[in-house]
């Protein structure tokens, strides 16, 4: 029970992430998050591998989305209709807003974030999962290739950038230079 | 590393913990969860889903239904055969189920709001009413004493 408490504290965040990234509303979330965890504890003996279950437990939870979205949309079965796909897919409650931050920065940064073009706002949701998912587990939310990763990640984070830039450039510096290893600590 | 990307994302990742973290209720969920382990059942895997499309394994029984709100589930598994018809009135979800093969002396379902008797008429065949949308097993004793329970399914 203890390293089932374990491995919930660990990955509880990323499913919950994976699910936001696909647009769930909170009930539906919550619904493919419990349903992933009661299908691993009844596929327990057929995973092996300890290393694997982050991944397994990610395109569990993706697939759970896909099927709930697949039947809010009966009328339209496969995936959604427009040039992002499932990425498209505006959430009835979105939790972007902000409002709950008091940090004016974080706020803003957030706001900027909910700005991101869908498919990276898609991976960078999943990317930000605490703690931070392996490349494995983000291929498996994201149902791509893992050698895909880098170079998406690379390409929304300059978009996220350029857009912060735009809004608060002094914002950007702040987090940048926050960030710049103290004289004492280089080599 | 590109410290400066990497700080970005740092502080998304904390705010996205604040604003958007997975809430208490699903984790508790997640930590109960264990507690559904069954070592000794049997499981009667789902073998057909009339909502599913050709991305999973499951076999679709029959195109959607246009009159929409009904689907077909079926299960079979230690040659137990079930198939649940489910009736969703906004939310208010009804089943109707059917079983065949050996006999059963008793069977729970396990829904959102907790574990339901389920009593099979003559024919093998039962309704529950009031069901909310979320994940649902039905665990079942056989007359010969085995256990069978079907895999989640969410509904």
């Amino acid at each position: 029970m203890e390293a089932w408490i374990a491995l919930t504290d660990r990955y509880s965040n990323l499913l919950w992430s994976i699910a936001r990234s696909l647009r769930m509303s909170d009930s539906d979330a919550a619904d493919a998050v419990q349903t992933t965890w009661l299908r691993l504890v009844e596929n327990l003996d057929a995973i092996r591998d300890p290393d694997r279950v982050g991944s397994w437990l990610a395109t569990t939870v993706r697939r759970e989305c896909y099927d709930i979205s697949r039947r809010a949309a009966r009328m339209r079965p496969g995936e959604p209709d427009g040039p992002d796909g499932w990425a498209g897919l505006g959430a009835p409650d979105d939790p972007l807003d902000g409002a709950l931050l008091r940090d004016e920065r974080d706020a803003t940064l957030w706001r900027v974030f909910g700005r991101l073009r869908p498919l990276c706002r898609r991976l960078l949701r999943v990317l930000i999962a605490d703690p931070a998912p392996s490349y494995l587990e983000i291929a498996a939310a994201l149902d791509i290739s893992v050698g895909s990763i880098g170079p998406t990640r690379q390409r929304c984070l300059k978009g996220l950038r350029s857009l912060l830039l735009a809004e608060d450039a002094q914002l950007l510096e702040g987090l940048e230079s926050a960030s710049v290893p103290k004289p004492a600590e280089g080599r | 590393m590109e410290g400066d990307e990497d700080a970005v994302l740092a502080a998304l990742r904390r705010i996205a913990s604040v604003v958007d973290g997975p809430p208490s209720t699903v984790v508790e969920a997640a930590r109960a969860a264990f507690l559904t382990r069954d070592l000794d059942a049997e499981i009667a895997a789902l073998t057909a889903d009339s909502r599913a499309a050709d991305e999973t394994a499951y076999e679709p029984a029959r195109a959607d239904d246009p009159a929409q709100g009904q689907w077909l589930l079926s299960f079979q598994g230690g040659g137990l055969h079930i198939d649940i018809e489910i009736d969703d009135e906004r939310g208010d979800m009804r089943l109707l189920g059917q079983f065949s093969g050996p006999s059963v002396s008793e069977c729970v379902l396990y829904a959102e709001r907790g574990p339901v008797p389920v009593d099979l008429d003559g024919l093998g065949r039962f309704i529950v009413d009031g069901l909310a949308h979320g994940p649902i097993r039905l665990r079942c004793v056989l007359a010969d004493g085995r256990r069978i329970t079907t895999t989640w399914v969410r509904i």
